[in-house]
């Protein structure tokens, strides 16, 4: 099983559009796959329309287990009326009460709980956090970090902070003497329209690959991604996602090995 | 016998956080515990060049006391400590758990050895 973390440092930089494209065509690639939301925005769930199995049973049950959540993630994935090998553990407004945990090692429990997940690539939709408890449990839960980032300077902010928190991470892992396999799978890129790059964009996207390699293509952001959010929709159902489904498929095969 | 066996203990089953619901604009983490003064052992440290503070023996704090049915709070310690040290610690708390029973542990000895030494 492969677990990618999908992250920023800064918000409105379509980690959310990532999270959820990399998921869903990596469904449609065969793969069994989870897509777990661990922002307290909630945003892929309320793509996705994806509502828990039960009161309160979203993944802050994970967050806040008072007993050893092992293997919970398989309890609380829900199928997507999407496609059948798309599951989703929602989130919701209230997994923000953990951000404040203070229990030791509760930034384990999220590995715990994927323990004899039924899946083989697990997507996690990261909050845009300096470090903090989610991010933490992202980190110890991951095999691989994707950066997201729109061609802006919110986007090279976004990655910059994240990149410094996953250094910062592997530094800590280190002094403790653990062993953190989470590796860089480099950053995907999105930008306004197919036409020609404005000056800033291109500046943008230079900046960005100087900080980690961008993941090509540069994913364009269509009018249709907005609008399939308001509606619930997948936009790979829909002829005006095309380009925007195979450019997140070509990025997922690169990012799940 | 063993295919008679479980594989491992049974799992707990998924149930929402305990403020599950709670609003974050509402939500108040637990407070932190408050010190107990408690008196504590001043018996010396065992081993090589390892003495009782010179200091007139004092009441000092101990750690936190757990918060019934609520989750202590505490931070992270790690460290690497050397072979020498870690076989004192070894036997002295093999001594207090046998003077103390289960209460006798590495962090407790830790937490009352540097409190001897250097709480205000």
């Amino acid at each position: 099983m492969q677990t990618v973390m999908v992250y920023s440092e800064a918000g409105g930089v379509s980690k959310t559009t990532a999270a959820v494209s990399v998921a869903m065509t990596s469904a449609e690639a065969g793969h069994r796959t989870v897509l777990i939301d661990l922002d307290p925005r909630a945003a892929s769930t309320k793509w996705t329309r994806t509502e828990p199995v039960g009161e309160g049973l979203h993944v802050g049950a994970i967050l806040g287990a008072k007993e050893e959540p092992t293997g919970w993630a398989q309890d609380l994935a829900v199928p997507s009326r999407w496609h059948e090998l798309l599951r989703v553990i929602p989130s919701a407004r209230d997994l923000s009460n953990r951000e404040s945990e203070r229990d030791d090692y509760a930034e384990l429990r999220l590995k715990a709980s994927l323990v004899d997940l039924d899946a083989d690539v697990v997507v996690i939709d990261c909050a845009n956090r300096q470090g903090g408890p989610l991010t933490l449990s992202a980190l110890h839960a991951s095999d691989r970090v994707l950066y997201a980032a729109t061609a802006s300077d919110s986007g090279i902010d976004g990655v910059t902070g994240a990149k410094r928190t996953v250094e910062a991470f592997r530094r800590s892992m280190a002094r403790l003497g653990a062993a953190t396999g989470i590796e860089e799978a480099g950053v995907t890129m999105t930008r306004d329209g197919t036409g020609f790059l404005s000056y800033a964009e291109q500046d943008a996207i230079d900046q960005v690959r100087e900080l980690a390699p961008i993941i090509e293509p540069i994913v364009p952001h269509l009018a249709i991604v907005p609008e399939v959010r308001m509606a619930g929709e997948w936009y790979g159902a829909y002829r005006k996602g095309t380009p925007v489904r195979e450019a997140y498929s070509e990025v997922m095969r690169k990012v799940i090995r | 016998m063993t295919a008679n066996q479980p594989d491992r203990p049974a799992r707990s089953r998924p149930r929402p956080a305990p403020d599950a619901g709670v609003d974050p604009i509402d939500y108040k983490p637990s407070p932190a515990p408050t010190p107990v003064p408690a008196t504590v052992s001043n018996s010396p440290v065992e081993g090589k060049g390892a003495e009782a503070p010179a200091a007139a023996p004092s009441p000092v704090p101990t750690a936190p006391a757990p918060v019934a049915g609520g989750s202590e709070v505490t931070v992270q310690l790690a460290t690497r400590i050397s072979p020498d040290v870690a076989a004192v610690l070894d036997a002295a708390v093999a001594r207090e758990k046998a003077r103390r029973g289960s209460k006798a542990s590495k962090r407790v000895l830790i937490e009352e050895a540097i409190l001897a030494l250097w709480s205000q």
